[in-house]
């Protein structure tokens, strides 16, 4: 009887435990979730609110500088499949290495949908990747 | 030539795939006459693949351009020994190499003594699963990604090598962790092989029902057989991730060394699978228990290395390493389901269910088994939750229609979670497996560590009341402040909450777990004798504990500035001055760059000079930065040149200060180089060890 008492004390105590973890891996995830998205799918978002967006795009050649006051850059995200789709991105901050245009960047701020314009956070370049794409 | 080469990979499919043929033919007769065929065809894969990477490494030393694969990651300003490195560069080379490995570790077990020890039975289940792994390797590079692909015009000059990866860093990174996959196929195929098998811990005498166990002798479970290539992985893993962060803080100039991108979650993952393996492996050799589990691990592991495969090559996640699908996404995707339903199917097979009936002793929740139990429920949840935040972009699109239900106003498309989220999920975590190192050794096997009542009294002291020290050292040393008054709510709990206590969490299990070390060395020093396995897990956990401190420094307290300086100029960052002294140019083999030389002064006192680099290579048209460091065991002083603008002398430098980062690389050090004294003296232990802290 009293094994019987003394195993479901585990059973409880491991519940407990699994809940506590599962709580603290949910609260932490739900905290950080923002969109994942295009260029031309950002454009589409509804005006209503600024929201956490991570951005995939291309620099553009055009529109390319650095920022008058401190270190930073201005420049065009162009979307990867419609070049014509563009927001503008202003970035304060150490521009990485590989930063050039036509270089794939991905760039992460608050967004206010309809916007035509982003001031990034972060602004990473994608990594020099060893598996490149092959020219068609 | 490089058609034979091809036809080489070619011959070795065929093999590959007639041998494997073979031995499920000899199975379903249950015959095992075989055994001697499998191994030769083993050995002619290995020697196969052997030959056509020697023409592959040909190549690559004599830059010949006519292969498109030398043309894509060499060119004639590399020197011979990143010309040999960009064997892997590429996605078919660094497949051929992992294929290559594999086959070499399958023939390297072999000949080893536990490979003799097997009953043909499981040898023929070994090769079998050991076979259509290669074959899968040979297909992939007979088909979708073959290295072998020659120009009818060979270019003058190839594109060469990306200068980021021009690092010894990163020359070694890939390899190590292509090595640690491969080595982990041995013990994955082991255990596979004995569960279906049967053999494993079988009496001579026949069990009824089977024919084929009569003739086996009793044979030693998967993970003692295997266990210097599970160790040999485990350290190639490990140092191929610790290395890739290192890479990452000296060469892409943020002075960060983790970013939780895909492709880094990617190897962590078989990583906590592998490592929460290491710790069931530990109760079912002393206490012959969770050997299903076990069994299920190791094969998981090696599943989760073809899914970060497939995290890293489909394109179907977006991350910062991007690659695009080269076609091989939908085959690995595939050869994952299909070794996942194996797996399980090994795990329920009846040799470990039966072993578990013929009477363990019972589990022991309250002992520290129930603290390696916690310890392996943990690494799982880590990788799970890991997995699930990597995949959560591709998840979130494919559950759309379902969160529209919920949030109609909300748009359709992918939602990922960015480094705050990871950090916040899975570093308190990691905390608590700290602590856990530090309490473990001191827990019995049997009651319940009343023996050491006083020391886990003690070490729990230590851990309670080290988290206040660590919390205000933290916040007025290398924080913020919290203005001086250090009775006021510190800034971390403030902003973060909970989640503030996480950095003087892991400080405090990492002080906890030297002391505990500590005493284990006073009282019990056998343990610490050379050739002693228990050596081994000791230096891993101190380093682990190394590593935890210096992540819960250099993480969140780093403090960074950007200045524009000209020459003579200087600026502060805290309580550092940093003068530009000089500014000037110069040329290299393949590039040219700028160096300024900075002067680092605190409290009057000159700590060093540092001279990054600005770099711009006549192949490519972006710029590089090269960063310098001033090593220190406490803050160290990282810099990189931005920019350099000639005509007004002006420099702009980004500097940070990076609180015990190199706490993190020492701890690496450590826990990579540990387990090699595991491998050395893994038959002995010391004497009574066993009883109440080993």
């Amino acid at each position: 009887m009293q094994k019987k008492n003394c195993r479901n004390l585990y059973v409880a105590a491991l519940s407990l435990f699994i809940l506590g973890a599962a709580y603290l891996v949910f609260s932490g995830l739900t905290g950080g979730s923002r969109y994942f998205i295009e260029v031309a799918e950002a454009l589409t978002l509804p005006a209503d609110k600024a929201q956490p967006v991570r951005l995939f795009g291309k620099v553009k050649p055009e529109g390319l500088g650095p920022l008058e006051e401190g270190v930073g850059v201005h420049f065009l995200l162009a979307d990867q499949n419609d070049a014509d789709k563009s927001l503008r991105v202003t970035f304060k901050g150490s521009v990485p290495d590989a930063f050039a245009p036509g270089a794939e960047v991905i760039v992460e701020g608050l967004y206010l949908g309809g916007g035509d314009s982003l001031t990034a956070k972060k602004l990473m370049t994608q990594c020099p990747s060893k598996y490149r794409k092959k020219e068609s | 030539m490089y058609i034979f080469a091809f036809l080489l990979l070619v011959a070795a499919f065929l093999c590959a795939i007639f041998c494997a043929g073979a031995i499920c033919l000899q199975i379903w007769q249950r015959q095992n006459s075989l055994t001697g065929l499998a191994e030769k065809g083993a050995c002619a894969v290995a020697g196969l693949m052997s030959l056509s990477s020697f023409i592959l490494l040909g190549a690559l030393s004599s830059n010949d351009f006519s292969l498109e694969y030398v043309a894509s990651y060499s060119d004639r300003f590399l020197p011979l020994f990143y010309r040999l490195t960009s064997f892997w560069a590429g996605q078919e080379g660094s497949l051929l190499f992992w294929g290559w490995g594999i086959s070499l570790f399958g023939a390297f077990f072999l000949t080893s003594r536990s490979y003799a020890g097997l009953s043909p039975e499981t040898r023929l289940w070994f090769w079998l699963f050991m076979l259509t792994l290669l074959a899968f390797f040979l297909l992939l590079l007979t088909g979708w990604s073959n290295p072998f692909i020659t120009f009818s015009r060979p270019p003058q000059d190839g594109q060469g090598l990306n200068p980021l990866l021009q690092n010894p860093g990163m020359i070694f990174h890939p390899p190590l962790l292509f090595l640690g996959y491969g080595a982990f196929a041995v013990p994955g195929c082991l255990a596979l092989a004995q569960n279906f098998s049967g053999a494993r811990g079988l009496p001579p005498e026949r069990p009824a029902g089977n024919t084929a166990a009569r003739r086996s002798p009793a044979e030693a479970p998967w993970f003692s057989l295997s266990r210097p290539f599970i160790l040999l992985a485990w350290i190639l893993l490990s140092a191929g991730i610790i290395l890739g962060a290192w890479w990452a803080y000296m060469e892409l100039g943020w002075g960060g060394y983790w970013a939780w991108d895909p492709v880094e979650n990617a190897s962590l993952i078989p990583w906590l699978i592998s490592t929460a393996c290491l710790h069931t492996s530990v109760l079912e050799s002393r206490r012959g228990l969770f050997s299903r589990l076990n069994a299920f691990l190791i094969s998981l592991t090696v599943i989760a290395t073809f899914f970060a495969t497939y995290i890293v090559r489909s394109g179907a996640i977006k991350s910062l390493h991007a690659y695009p699908d080269g076609g091989v996404g939908l085959p690995l995707l595939a050869f994952v389901g299909l070794g996942l339903i194996l797996s399980l199917l090994a795990a329920l097979r009846s040799p470990a269910r039966r072993s578990e009936k013929n009477g363990p002793p019972p589990f022991n929740p309250a002992g520290r088994e129930g603290l390696l139990f916690l310890l392996t429920l943990l690494l799982l949840i880590l990788a799970l939750t890991i997995l699930t935040a990597t995949m959560w972009p591709l998840l979130s699109k494919l559950m759309s229609p379902l969160l529209a239900w919920f949030q109609p106003s909300s748009p359709a498309f992918s939602r990922g979670l960015g480094e705050e989220a990871y950090n916040r999920a899975c570093l308190p975590l990691f905390a608590l497996i700290a602590a856990i190192l530090a309490f473990c050794p001191w827990v019995s096997q049997g009651e319940g560590g009343k023996r050491n009542r006083a020391v886990l009294i003690f070490l729990g002291l230590v851990f309670l009341l080290s988290l206040p020290f660590f919390l205000l050292l933290m916040e007025n040393f290398f924080g913020k402040g919290s203005g001086g008054d250090i009775f006021s709510l510190p800034d971390s709990l403030r902003e973060e909450g909970f989640y503030g206590m996480t950095a003087p969490l892991s400080a405090s299990a990492s002080l906890t777990v030297f002391l505990s070390l500590a005493l284990l060395l006073l009282k019990k020093p056998g343990m610490f004798r050379p050739g002693t396995s228990s050596l081994g897990a000791h230096g891993v956990h101190l380093g682990l504990a190394l590593m935890a401190l210096g992540i819960a420094f250099s993480g969140p307290y780093q403090t960074e500035g950007s200045f524009s300086l000209r020459q003579g100029q200087s600026a502060f960052l805290k309580d550092y001055s940093i003068r530009l002294d000089k500014l000037y140019t110069g040329e290299a083999p393949g590039y040219s760059f700028y160096e300024a030389e900075l002067v680092i002064n605190r409290d009057g006192r000159e700590l060093g000079v540092m001279s990054p680099q600005f770099r711009q290579y006549a192949k490519y048209p972006q710029s590089f930065t090269e960063a310098a460091t001033i090593f220190s065991l406490g803050s160290e002083i990282y810099s990189s040149l931005l920019r350099v603008d000639p005509s007004r002398g002006l420099a702009e430098v980004h500097i940070s200060l990076n609180p015990l980062v190199n706490w993190v690389w020492l701890g690496g050090i450590l826990l990579c180089l540990a387990p090699l004294t595991g491998l050395a003296g893994r038959r002995r232990r010391p004497a009574g060890s066993s009883g109440k802290a080993d």
